[in-house]
């Protein structure tokens, strides 16, 4: 009983701490930042130089 | 044709919908292209709308190098997009995106949604002779994960799951060579054709194996591996009721014996054992609706 609460219980915290990260990160970077800088297209990365 | 079915093709065209593609030759590059996807699709895929959250974890890992900047990739493309400013903040993104989906409903999206998987499913459905993946190789998805698409970025800048990646040379290579875009593809080297073969071998193994790329090799269900034991929806199987008839092991695209482990980090959460169960022994739920006692969830002690 005391097991299947404290999974739980981590479930909820592991929960709001990615819920966090991710508004932490559009925040601190600011969104547009993100997601100019976060991802690219790389055709390197698909073996094509 | 069942919902699952429904749901991996309205996935797969939900990741692929730039048809505009087809008129302009131009790689979509707006901001839709920084929302990470639920799954795993080549984002350089001429089709694709969204990016790849394991493409967009090793780029975090490059962008948090010191002394940074954007890959050679992006000079090609005109999108020299240095990071200087924002790199942890990209990481804190992806890897919140990843674990986000992973603690709420650990691999249900790579049995209902990735793109990737529902060929894989396909594939399977050839018929001939099958083989069962040794237990071991399951480990080789969390080498994928934290050497190849972490580490190994981390210390050399470059992106060498990506650079191996079988989706990305099924979605992205092969269809840049066939449609190049504007501007022309500078000519294909030694490493188009390894990465060409590491695709046949990974669609050979689909056709004799349940989910091998899944199951050893990608680093996404990987992640959400590890979510999932404790994630707030999960499976639940009634013990008193359950016979170990092992009809839902045979409907099971990744071949766990769910009986034994309902919190099994390989369960993509399909619900074919449940359809299949002749005792209705397998439920599946929310933490908060088994707390009520809803979806027929029982103890599982």
């Amino acid at each position: 009983m005391v097991d299947r609460l404290i999974r739980a219980k981590a479930s909820y915290l592991l929960l709001l701490l990615f819920v966090g990260m991710v508004l932490a990160g559009l925040a601190w970077g600011g969104f547009g930042k993100v997601m100019a800088n976060g991802i690219v297209i790389c055709l390197d990365c698909i073996g094509l130089i | 044709m069942r919902t699952r079915r429904w749901t991996q093709i309205a996935g797969t065209l939900v990741a692929n919908p730039w048809f505009a593609y087809f008129g302009t030759r131009t790689i979509y590059q707006g901001s839709a292209k920084g929302v990470c996807l639920p799954g795993f699709n080549c984002y350089a895929c001429p089709l694709a709308l969204f990016s790849c959250p394991i493409g967009a974890l090793q780029h975090s890992m490059v962008l948090i190098r010191p002394g940074a900047t954007a890959g050679a990739g992006d000079r090609l493309l005109g999108a020299v997009r240095q990071a200087s400013s924002v790199p942890v903040s990209a990481l804190l993104y992806v890897a919140g995106f990843i674990g986000l989906i992973g603690i709420a409903v650990g691999r249900l999206l790579c049995g209902w949604f990735c793109p990737f998987g529902f060929l894989q499913d396909l594939l399977y459905k050839i018929p001939g002779p099958k083989l069962r993946l040794p237990r071991w190789m399951r480990y080789g998805k969390y080498f994928a994960l934290f050497v190849l698409a972490m580490l190994i970025p981390f210390i050399t800048g470059v992106h060498w799951y990506s650079r191996l990646c079988p989706a990305g040379s099924l979605e992205g290579a092969i269809p840049l060579q066939l449609l190049p875009p504007k501007g022309g593809l500078p000519p294909t080297g030694w490493f188009f054709w390894l990465k060409i073969g590491i695709l046949v071998a990974f669609l050979a193994w689909m056709v004799v194996t349940k989910r091998p790329f899944c199951r050893t090799a990608c680093p996404l269900g990987a992640a959400w591996a590890l979510c999932s034991p404790i994630s707030l929806h999960r499976m639940y199987v009634d013990r008193t009721a359950c016979n170990e008839c092992q009809a839902c092991l045979k409907a099971c695209p990744v071949d766990i014996e769910i009986f034994e482990d309902p919190g099994s980090p390989e369960c993509i959460r399909c619900m074919e054992c449940k359809k299949a169960c002749p005792q209705g022994a397998v439920t599946s739920g929310f933490l908060w609706n088994r707390a009520r006692g809803e979806h027929g969830c029982l103890p599982a002690e």
